[in-house]
């Protein structure tokens, strides 16, 4: 079932203290370490967006959001309990298999912050980053930029790792910002890395980000003073391939399902939880076999959170406001397919015992944005062939630097190749409603399915 | 066969002794036609790039592409589906000063090479040459254009990218006026941006720029070497405010600042061209300059506005 935000509160109310007091992170005893808050106190610390949201009423989902939005916490708690944090930027998800085959080491992708201002409704990010004079048609991931400055978000990172390459310019301008603020900090150590573009060389990409892998991995070692072994990082991989595999299940029973046995909102959490778990590889474990199994048994009781007749879509490109994925399942659609640029994390990392470096470099060339667009194009394609989808939305951010040479191509392939109507929509800054003109478009689109 | 390209990392004497003809694409026009997979919010520079190539502006064969940004990477996808008369190379270059990246760049050289020439050695024998020559007719070029105006300058840099050689310049007089002076910088200029320049001689005297299309292009000289190394040069010693991480491209402009005394900073940037807008304010701290950012699309519909910008910054 789907509740608005103020039914939601209500239900955790149901929740015996013994529940609450169970979930905690980073295998920790002690009472700090809970997670499992009402949905209010988000509220409260500013993410008014939520009260315009729609919830699954499921525990699994209220531990997951309370998961999802305890990480800033959590990030702070890992510095008090001396763990290194390691910011990356750029790559989506290369990385984080090294970091978590260390055990002193957090990583995490400030990157994931760009939905900061959308949850908050609030504009204060984005005015920091218009005092440092970035321009207003660029990249909501701007804002990441104000994050580094603002030091509420996360703890001052031990290494930053910035990826360029096969990553967005708007991106690559907010890393080299990020990483003049850094130039003259002697603690905290800033690195760059190459991702190729392209990948028909495909023994040269591979080598590179081999390479890379490899020199980061010394650096790691060298900042969490712990020896990184071969047994170690093939550990580390078969972890996260256990979330990706577990992920892929899940989307695989959401999609091909009858009804829908989870909501967009939930899946878009969760698929970007393959990025760097929220920061707890392990709770987050937890939390998605928890979720999996939950909707093993909806499925099985042929119980869903929208109606049977839902028309069902593929999304592609993360929608920085997330209250439309809600206004489309309102609408009458479900989405069951989508490509949110991080192809990358979506992929089993093929475990070569004799040098996982190169597993995680053939695995990474599966990249979204490395290649051709026909290539993202073709990815899509299959999600509306797996999933039997009826139509595509493809969501921008106005000056984003990749969308103004792919959108229109994406499109043409997926209508010529996939026969499937397109709506292509830019997502407007943070609102607490979204626009009647951009209403009217979605209301059309959906009745043309 | 007649190359186009547009990037300042092109390497050209390579192009040369290859047996092509490289010509810098520098558009003078703006037509309206545009390309469908261009959106509104797409780079000016390259959507116009695209209408004049759809016009046929220049007789040229084939385009050499690096993929430094990403309209770049982006641009032979575009023109494939789009100009069927071009070949389309696509080569790619590193980002960052990897060396592991440089070498995939060079694997691509490599490749693209045998396209025409399987004679590695008697490529490098005709490298060299080609390198003296250049270096020779950009040294030329330099001592000619350096005491005259930004303009006139940029007009004559121009004229050298496309047609290969030093134009005529039999009476040229110094025309380097005495006001303050300021360091002129940005995105890929053009003709197209020629009267923002003009405004801004109207109270300053651009006394350096860094322009890839004016200065940039003429001030730095690739050693008499072997391919690997020549190519190596390009990977490592020519700035780009694009490259990760950017210092090189700073250091080049301080450089500039301390040679010609410059007190202010005059930064120009095509919309969406996001290199250089978000640099605004590192450029000001590093360089502690007053920096006025000028943005344009090509369509000059805000000129008094900007002659206004102008005009403060000559008062401040």
């Amino acid at each position: 079932m789907r509740v608005d935000f103020f039914t939601w509160n209500e239900l955790f109310q149901e929740i015996p203290e013994r529940i609450i007091k169970k979930y905690k992170y980073y295998k920790r005893k002690e009472e700090w370490a809970r997670y499992l808050s009402p949905p209010q106190t988000f509220a409260i610390y500013g993410m008014r967006h939520l009260m315009s949201l729609k919830f699954d009423s499921s525990l699994e989902c209220l531990r997951l959001w309370g998961f999802v939005f305890n990480e800033t916490e959590r990030l702070f708690r890992a510095k008090q309990i001396n763990k290194k944090i390691i910011a990356v930027m750029g790559d989506l998800g290369g990385i984080p298999p090294i970091i978590y085959s260390f055990n002193s080491l957090i990583g995490f992708y400030p990157d994931c912050l760009w939905w900061q201002p959308f949850f908050s409704e609030n504009y204060n990010l984005f005015e920091v980053t218009g005092r440092a004079n970035f321009p207003e048609t660029s990249c909501y991931s701007r804002v990441v930029y104000a994050t580094f400055l603002k030091k509420a978000y996360f703890p001052k990172p031990d290494l930053i790792v910035a990826s360029t390459g096969a990553s967005c310019d708007d991106y690559s301008c907010v890393m080299q910002n990020i990483s003049n603020l850094f130039y003259k900090d002697k603690k905290t150590e800033f690195i760059w890395l190459e991702i190729p573009p392209r990948k028909e060389k495909r023994e040269s990409a591979i080598k590179l980000l081999k390479e890379n892998y490899r020199k980061l991995a010394k650096i790691l070692s060298e900042v969490a003073n712990e020896k990184l072994t071969i047994e170690k990082l093939i550990s580390g991989i078969k972890r996260v391939n256990l979330i990706r595999r577990n992920y892929q299940k899940l989307k695989d029973l959401v999609g091909k399902s009858e009804i829908a046995p989870l909501g967009a909102l939930e899946m878009l959490l969760l698929e970007f939880g393959n990025l760097h778990f929220y920061s707890d590889i392990f709770e987050w474990q937890k939390i998605l076999l928890g979720i999996l199994n939950l909707v093993r048994k909806r499925v099985k009781n042929n119980e869903g959170v929208l109606n049977k007749e839902n028309k069902k879509i593929v999304w592609a490109t993360p929608p920085a406001d997330p209250l439309y994925l809600i206004y489309f399942e309102d609408k009458g659609t479900r989405i069951v397919g989508s490509e949110y640029i991080i192809n990358q994390v979506l992929q089993i990392i093929p475990i070569n015992k004799t040098d996982p470096f190169t597993a995680l470099a053939e695995s990474y060339l599966s990249a979204s944005l490395i290649g051709k667009t026909k290539e993202r194009a073709d990815l899509i394609i299959n999600e509306i062939k797996k999933y039997q989808a009826k139509g595509v939305v493809i969501s921008q951010v106005f000056g984003a630097s990749h969308c103004a040479y792919e959108t229109e191509i994406l499109k043409e392939e997926i209508e010529e190749k996939a026969k499937v109507p397109v709506l292509i929509i830019d997502i407007p800054l943070p609102a607490s409603e979204i626009p009647l003109q951009t209403q009217t478009r979605i209301n059309a689109f959906i009745e043309n399915l | 066969m007649r190359i186009g390209y547009f990037c300042l990392y092109t390497p050209i004497e390579l192009l040369y002794a290859l047996s092509l003809k490289p010509v810098r694409l520098i558009p003078s026009q703006k037509f309206d036609l545009t390309s469908k997979y261009f959106r509104y919010d797409a780079c000016p520079f390259l959507k116009n790039l695209f209408s004049n190539l759809a016009n046929k502006v220049w007789e040229i064969d084939g385009i050499f592409l690096l993929s430094l940004c990403d309209g770049q990477r982006r641009l032979g996808e575009i023109l494939k589906r789009e100009i069927n008369y071009l070949k389309i190379y696509e080569i790619y270059f590193p980002r960052t000063y990897n060396l592991t990246a440089f070498q995939f760049y060079y694997e691509e050289i490599l490749d693209f090479i045998k396209l025409w020439e399987r004679d590695l050695k008697l490529i490098n024998k005709r490298l060299k040459e080609e390198i003296e020559i250049l270096n020779k007719k950009k040294r030329r070029l330099l001592k000619i254009v350096d005491s005259l105006n930004f303009l006139k300058k940029a007009e004559l840099i121009k004229e050298f990218w496309e047609k290969g050689d030093i134009p005529e310049t039999k009476f040229l007089e110094s025309s380097v006026s005495e006001k303050e002076k300021v360091l002129f910088l940005g995105s890929y200029y053009t003709p197209l941006d020629w009267p923002i320049a003009k405004m801004i001689e109207k109270y300053f005297t651009i006394a350096a720029d860094s322009f890839c299309t004016v200065s940039r292009g003429i001030d730095f000289y690739s050693p008499i070497s072997d391919l690997k190394e020549y190519l190596f040069f390009y990977f490592s010693k020519i700035p780009c405010i694009l490259r990760r991480p950017n210092r090189i491209f700073y250091h080049y402009i301080r450089r500039k600042i301390t040679k010609y005394k410059i007190n202010k900073i005059i930064l120009y940037t095509l919309k969406f061209c996001d290199a250089f807008s978000f640099e605004k304010e590192s450029l000001k701290t590093y360089l502690k300059r007053p920096t006025l950012l000028i943005e344009s699309d090509y369509s000059f519909d805000t000129t008094l506005q900007i002659e206004t910008r102008i005009g403060a910054l000559y008062e401040s």
